[in-house]
């Protein structure tokens, strides 16, 4: 009983939810402050010469060169077919919702995944080898969130056009003697750079970020973000200065994406997407009737690529040979997932505590707490690697699994706690006033009128966690060497080009992500709705 | 209580209890724990025929009364594979007390270790010389360079090669421009069709025909003379070893055992590592040559020779290997 009275309390009254969150967090952090110390007392400055920061900055070159293009390509692809799909659509249309969804499913993909999709992919049109690793890598940033954008453009174009206003807009445009595409853009062009302003930064800062897609894709440290590079640097050479110049490096370049991502306020002239207050009214027709089975073949897009990226594993299993299944190594695949269950599933219960713990919390923590929460896992990672300070899990390689799983939560907190407290605002308070002045237990009250408004978001956030910890890899490979994991697997078969063998682990990530779906948002709602 | 915080509850107790019973049932191991390659440590490769034999000597020293008894020894060896070969040493110095040893450290990853060699016995186990492999669908014999500077003129942009910082295979180029000159770095880079970052990575770019020639091992030829394609079984072998005059640096596998291993546990280990049985098996499991005189399969003997230097790396040092790096990322 006491766990839950401890909480039950804290979520009630008391502030050491976030006390404890932030004592947690600075004492991972500890290690980082101890080992750049370390670093600074065994400094070997001849090592900082003119090479390392040639290496350096072609690092920092590609990092940035590598974040714009995919930005910058995955906004005007998403511009292009997000105005394609406005056309002739309801905003509730059944096309646009397919879309919506299939490219959410690949935006919520973790890096690993998504960069072993994009080799299938290039592998599938023979572009593997001809490609650059750089464009390939921009190729991976792209795909995912190209579709995404696109959804989030073509949904503000429809609600826009679905409305009175916009559609005398383009109507008296196309009057005026402007052709079907012309209108629409004058009509839209001002919806489109709204969406585009908020997502370029964030396509931008993710790029610039992404670990997994850059180590899997990238062709070793010639290609390699600060971060990537660090990671080398940390398990090829011993220089204590190089790793010291990084991990400040690093460090700096993780607080000001943060600050960028959680702390600077959303354009106040961003208006919010009201689906609900969009009228019946299908958007008219934007483009010649010539180019609606283009639209239609756009919409099918995200799930096409996925089909076509499965085809070869299908057309394998038809031919009976079964891959990875032929060659004995079911076993080894139940472990891998096992370990993997097991990492996702413990990630999700320690990220559930943690919320509930944090739930209530009226403060504005943020700031402080997103820092501590949000470094790097590869900073963390190196710092305890550095000291030696994981050996003891490293010996216990089933408690590692466990303190993965926790950091896992941990580093996903901040965006969790961001969710939280705009489904917050959004909430009434009032049946938990009205509750409390009625005389309920505040902690009742709580649980009966509150928690379950934010269920919802909850079960989303698990669901994040739980796909990102699948395809985990940044921590993984650092600190579960001894514990096979279907992402770190998946990075091995990938790295001897045994592509066909990486599909079949992707097929077997997915299918874990969809029973957690289905377990999460299908099954509850069905017990509720019994 | 509701039926959520029962839910709640439930996992709460049922997570407590999975880790009290991970903490609780983790011991600390007891097996020898040896660091190395994964490949080496694959099931059915030469980690797991050195494990059993490790395991029968011990045992019966173990449990013998002669003078070369080992009462208390372990008798258990765990490997611990390491994805990336070039990052053994790294791996040790961050987690000395995790390991016992390391098993497959090339002569230049040595230099990484130098500090730790006084508190540690070390000994070659397995070597092979390096060498460019031609793909002879795609480059006839009679093309072949002869020499390296006939090479580094007339096969640029050809070839597939290594990359120093992450593979030791790609440590070995760095070892022919470096201690024994045969090309300078600018030459060995002009080289490269395609720098890739693992041996395993840039051979089977090499099998899909991806260039005609590869830096690779003496050994890889053999690999194909013993497994010949069962179509044309009596064919020359599509990839062989092109003997440049000058030679090829030796490639050497070392076994580095710390002190942490009792004597008895270490002469029992170098006794295995050395016998006929796993020297033999280094050939056929490892496509490696055996550092003792120890036989291998007859399909060894038509493998092209080449000169093979011998690498002696006295006079060199950590800093030094780090600066030949810096000027291959140049």
């Amino acid at each position: 009983m006491v766990p839950i009275k401890l909480i039950e309390k804290n979520l009630t009254q008391s502030k050491w939810g976030y006390t404890l969150f932030a004592l947690v967090g600075l004492g991972l952090l500890l290690p980082l402050v101890i080992s750049i110390i370390d670093l600074i007392a065994n400094l070997d400055l001849p090592a900082l010469n003119r090479s390392f920061a040639y290496i350096l900055t072609r690092s920092i070159v590609f990092g940035v060169g590598q974040a714009f293009l995919s930005a910058a390509i995955a906004c005007i692809l998403g511009a292009v077919i997000g105005l394609l799909l406005s056309s002739r659509l309801h905003p509730q249309s059944k096309w646009i919702g397919l879309f919506r969804s299939s490219a959410m499913v690949l935006f919520v993909l973790p890096g690993s995944v998504i960069a072993t999709i994009s080799l299938g992919l290039l592998e599938n049109t023979k572009l593997i080898t001809l490609l650059p690793a750089f464009l390939k890598i921009v190729f991976a940033h792209t795909i995912w969130s190209a579709f995404f954008i696109a959804g989030q453009i073509s949904l503000r174009c429809i609600q826009h056009l679905s409305q009175q206003h916009g559609r005398n807009q383009f109507y008296y445009a196309h009057q005026a003697g402007l052709s079907r595409p012309k209108a629409a853009w004058e009509t839209l062009k001002s919806s489109v750079f709204l969406e585009l302003r908020k997502w370029f930064p964030l396509v931008f800062c993710w790029s610039l970020t992404s670990f997994s897609t850059v180590l899997i894709i990238g062709n070793g440290p010639a290609h390699s973000t600060p971060e990537v590079l660090l990671y080398f640097t940390l398990t090829n050479d011993a220089s204590p200065a190089r790793v010291f110049v990084l991990m400040l490096l690093n460090l700096l370049l993780q607080m000001w994406i943060f600050k960028k991502l959680f702390f600077e306020k959303p354009d106040s002239n961003t208006p919010e997407l009201q689906l609900e207050s969009a009228t019946s009214l299908p958007s008219p027709a934007l483009f010649p009737e010539a180019l609606k089975p283009i639209r239609n073949l756009f919409t099918l897009m995200p799930v096409g690529l996925l089909l076509w990226y499965f085809a070869p594993l299908a057309w394998g299993l038809l031919k009976s040979d079964s891959l990875l299944l032929e060659s004995g190594q079911m076993t080894a695949i139940i472990e891998a997932a096992g370990h993997s269950l097991l990492l996702a599933f413990s990630s999700c219960v320690f990220l559930f505590l943690m919320c509930l713990l944090l739930i209530r919390t009226n403060d504005d923590w943020r700031k402080p707490l997103v820092l501590i929460m949000g470094i790097s896992p590869i900073l963390l990672s190196g710092a305890w690697s550095t000291l030696g300070l994981f050996q003891a899990l490293w010996e216990r390689p089933v408690l590692s699994v466990f303190f993965v799983a926790f950091l896992l939560a941990l580093f996903q907190l901040p965006l969790a706690t961001l969710w939280i407290r705009e489904e917050q605002n959004h909430l009434s308070r009032r049946p938990l006033q009205t509750a409390l002045s009625l005389g309920m237990p505040p902690t009742r009250a709580f649980r009966e009128f509150f928690l379950p408004a934010l269920m919802p978001v909850l079960r989303k956030i698990l669901f994040f966690n739980f796909v990102l910890c699948l395809g985990e890899l940044a921590l993984s490979s650092f600190w579960l060497v001894r514990t096979p994991l279907l992402a770190t697997w998946t990075h091995k078969l990938n790295s001897s080009f045994q592509f066909e063998e990486a599909r079949s682990l992707v097929l077997i990530t997915l299918m874990l992500a969809l029973a957690a779906y289905l377990i999460l948002f299908r099954l509850t709602d069905r017990r509720k709705r019994a | 209580m509701s039926p959520f915080f029962s839910f709640l509850k439930c996992h709460i107790f049922l997570l407590a209890g999975v880790l009290a019973l991970g903490a609780c049932t983790e011991k600390k191991p007891t097996a020898i724990q040896i660091l190395t390659y994964s490949s080496l440590a694959q099931p059915g490769g030469l980690g797991e025929a050195l494990k059993k034999a490790y395991e029968t000597t011990c045992i019966q020293r173990r449990e013998g009364s002669a003078i070369n008894s080992a009462p208390n020894a372990r008798c258990e060896i765990e490997f611990i594979p390491e994805p990336g070969d070039s990052s053994l040493p790294s791996r040790y110095l961050n987690q000395k007390e995790s390991f016992d040893g390391i098993l497959g450290l090339s002569a230049l990853q040595h230099l990484q270790l130098a500090g730790e060699e006084t508190k540690a016995a070390t000994f070659l186990f397995s070597k092979s010389p390096h060498a460019f492999l031609a793909n002879t669908k795609l480059l006839s014999k009679t093309d072949w360079p002869k020499t390296w500077s006939e090479l580094s003129e007339n096969f640029k942009g050809q070839v597939l090669l290594q990359d120093p910082r992450v593979s030791s295979a790609g440590l070995g180029l760095l070892k022919a421009a470096f201690v024994h000159e045969l090309i300078t770095v600018e030459q060995l880079k002009a080289l490269s069709k395609k720098t890739l970052p693992s041996w395993s990575q840039s051979y089977e770019a090499f099998s899909n025909g991806e260039a005609p020639i590869i830096w690779s091992y003496r050994s890889s030829e053999a690999y194909h003379r013993c497994n010949p394609d069962t179509d044309n079984a009596s064919a020359e072998p599509q990839f062989q070893v092109i003997p440049l005059e000058e030679g090829y640096p030796q490639q050497e596998e070392w076994a580095f055992f710390s002190k942490k291993l009792s004597n008895p546990e270490q002469n029992i280990l170098r006794t295995v590592l050395l016998s006929d049985e796993i020297q033999k098996s280094i050939a056929t499991e490892n496509w490696m040559y055996p550092a003792t005189t120890a036989a291998v399969p007859d399909c060894y003997s038509a493998v092209t020779p080449v000169k093979a230097l011998a690498t002696q790396l006295r006079k060199f040092d950590a800093s030094m290997l780090r600066s030949w790096i810096d000027q291959w990322s140049l």
